[in-house]
């Protein structure tokens, strides 16, 4: 059966070329380009991960997005990989933000941009743990 | 103390002028008081001529130094100085007459003697406030020991001195020492106030010169970056053009997609750099090159442009610009770079079905623009960010987040180098108003 992915990202053309780098691996991607599509995909999909982008509409909201699912049992052990420009953008320590999230189960950072081999290496490594 | 010629220099001739109305008004008046209702008997007959001189005085004050200030900047500098020294110069005299028809010594108005030399103190050098420390004395004196001896009439004061003081050796020798070391010290102590404060403005200045200079290495530091990201971006768009159609060949429709992504976006980064470039190329190059050009012509140009744009999205833009417009002073390129950025962006943020009015009209040495739309409007408290680089009102859609925030910083820099003036009012949701206001000539020096 096929793994399935769920890409949150508002950049619709990273949104896309993740997509096809995914779909030609062997992935089932749903896309949303904020939270409250994601949220509606995630209920309809129910996705082996999530990749979500963390600066959105607000700079906050792929972070708010992943407190949200982490409190609904159903969702909780979904993991997610954050994805991350805020650092060189804002200039903001995500240390406290990463502080927080290590609490939450099954979740990770990245840098963005990333290159695909290795968003796919990580999206592996994660659904095996 | 190191003698400058300053802007406060024009503020204080333009005030000068304005106190001296009031002065002759008070003057008339004051006359006709002093002479009818209290009887004190002031001959009005030389009182008034006085009064009337020192109004054609006056007015001939005023058309001169209109014509300094259209003068250019350094040469209107160095005539103003001179023109407040003429300006002194006449009043002391007038004051002078005035004093002598009004009691000589016995009138308190002498005080206003001291008004003089504070004001020359503090404007100009030691050597030439003591000379017109001096002027006043030696013009005052004269008149005093004139009047005692007999050379000249004496108008007494009647009923406002008891005793003739005038032919008081005592007095006269008295309230003159009072007054000429009160002067010397007055001018002195002027003279130590104002150094102290313009060396803290020397300070002020040197700070920021300092920072200018800072700024200007940062600026040079941006434009050689984006020069050399622009150079790179230039050799990425021109090959992908040549997979984008399809030059090397066939694309299945993922890679067409993909390609035509690719390439969207790196247009919208070199429009970013491009903006970036002339912004920073504009900071660097402050002295801007003038020329005289038809205003309206260039704001035709725009309009055309823009009225296409506003059709496509069923935008009424109406243009009204007063016949009377023609040809100002200024950068023709750069003023048209301003006016299509403001309209362009109200074209980007007004809905469909919107409306957009330029409106433009001469106000005295000014061009006032208005530009006002049907767009969403920026809220209140973001009004004072906007011309701030990259930002962007909260209140954009994303689908129109494609600029490269830089559009208003580029207006604000434009019109700093016009010594142009930039102001916004709206109402979120339903108007925006930018209000420009271009002086018809930057070279011209003045502050009004």
């Amino acid at each position: 059966m096929k793994r399935k992915v769920l890409l949150i990202d508002d950049d619709q053309d990273l949104l896309r070329s993740f997509h096809i780098n995914l779909e030609i691996i062997g992935y089932e991607v749903t896309t949303a380009t904020d939270s409250e599509e994601g949220l509606k995909s995630l209920k309809k999909e129910k996705p082996d991960i999530i990749i979500l982008d963390v600066m959105m509409k607000t700079n906050l909201e792929g972070y708010n997005f992943l407190h949200k699912i982490k409190e609904e049992p159903e969702y909780k052990m979904i993991p997610v990989l954050l994805l991350t420009g805020m650092t060189d953008q804002i200039g903001v320590n995500l240390y406290s933000v990463v502080e927080d999230v290590k609490a939450l189960p099954n979740v990770r950072f990245q840098d963005k941009p990333i290159p695909p081999i290795k968003l796919v290496e990580i999206i592996e490594d994660m659904i095996k743990e | 103390m190191n003698e400058k010629p300053i802007p406060a220099h024009l503020i204080f001739a333009q005030w000068f002028i304005k106190i001296r109305w009031i002065a002759i008004s008070l003057l008339f008046i004051s006359a006709y008081i002093i002479n009818q209702l209290l009887n004190i008997p002031i001959p009005l007959i030389p009182v008034f001529t006085i009064s009337f001189s020192l109004l054609i005085l006056n007015l001939i004050h005023f058309s001169i130094l209109k014509r300094i200030i259209e003068k250019e900047e350094k040469r209107a500098m160095v005539l103003i100085k001179l023109f407040i020294h003429f300006q002194i110069v006449t009043d002391i005299i007038v004051l002078t007459f005035l004093l002598h028809f009004s009691g000589g010594i016995e009138n308190p108005l002498i005080v206003l003697y001291f008004f003089h030399m504070i004001v020359a103190s503090a404007l100009f050098s030691s050597f030439e406030s003591y000379m017109h420390a001096v002027f006043i004395l030696v013009l005052f004196g004269l008149m005093v020991l004139f009047e005692c001896y007999g050379i000249i009439p004496h108008y007494h004061l009647e009923g406002f001195v008891d005793h003739d003081l005038y032919s008081n050796k005592f007095f006269i020798f008295g309230a003159g020492s009072v007054i000429a070391v009160s002067s010397i010290l007055l001018v002195r102590l002027t003279h130590l106030i104002v150094t102290k404060s313009i060396k803290v403005e020397e300070s002020y200045v040197k700070t920021n010169l300092e920072l200018e200079k800072k700024d200007k290495l940062q600026n040079e530091y941006v434009l050689h970056v984006t020069h050399d990201i622009k150079g790179h971006l230039s050799a990425i768009i021109s090959c992908l053009e040549v997979v984008k159609d399809k030059k090397a060949g066939t694309l299945n429709e993922i890679q067409d997609e993909l390609v035509n992504r690719a390439y969207n976006r790196t247009n919208l980064l070199v429009n970013f750099v491009k903006d970036l470039l002339n912004l920073t190329k504009k900071r660097l190059t402050q002295v801007t090159e003038f020329e005289e050009y038809n205003l309206k012509e260039v704001i035709d140009k725009v309009a055309a442009s823009v009225q296409l744009l506003a059709k496509d999205k069923s935008i009424e833009f109406n243009v009204s610009v007063d016949d009377s417009i023609k040809t100002i002073t200024g950068n023709p390129f750069t003023i048209e770079e301003m006016f299509s950025n403001l309209l362009f962006n109200s074209i980007k943020y007004t809905p469909n079905n919107g409306k957009i009015e330029l409106f433009v009209r001469e106000h005295n040495d000014k061009i006032i623009t208005e530009i006002t739309d049907s767009g969403i409007g920026i809220p209140q408290e973001e009004i004072p960010k906007i011309f701030d680089e990259f930002y962007r009102a909260s209140n954009v859609p994303k689908d129109i987040k494609t600029g490269s925030g830089l559009g208003l910083s580029i207006v604000k820099q434009i019109l700093d180098n016009h010594k142009g003036k930039i102001s916004v009012k709206s109402e979120p949701g339903i108007w925006t108003r930018f209000t420009v206001s271009l002086p018809k000539n930057p070279n011209v020096f003045g502050i009004r």
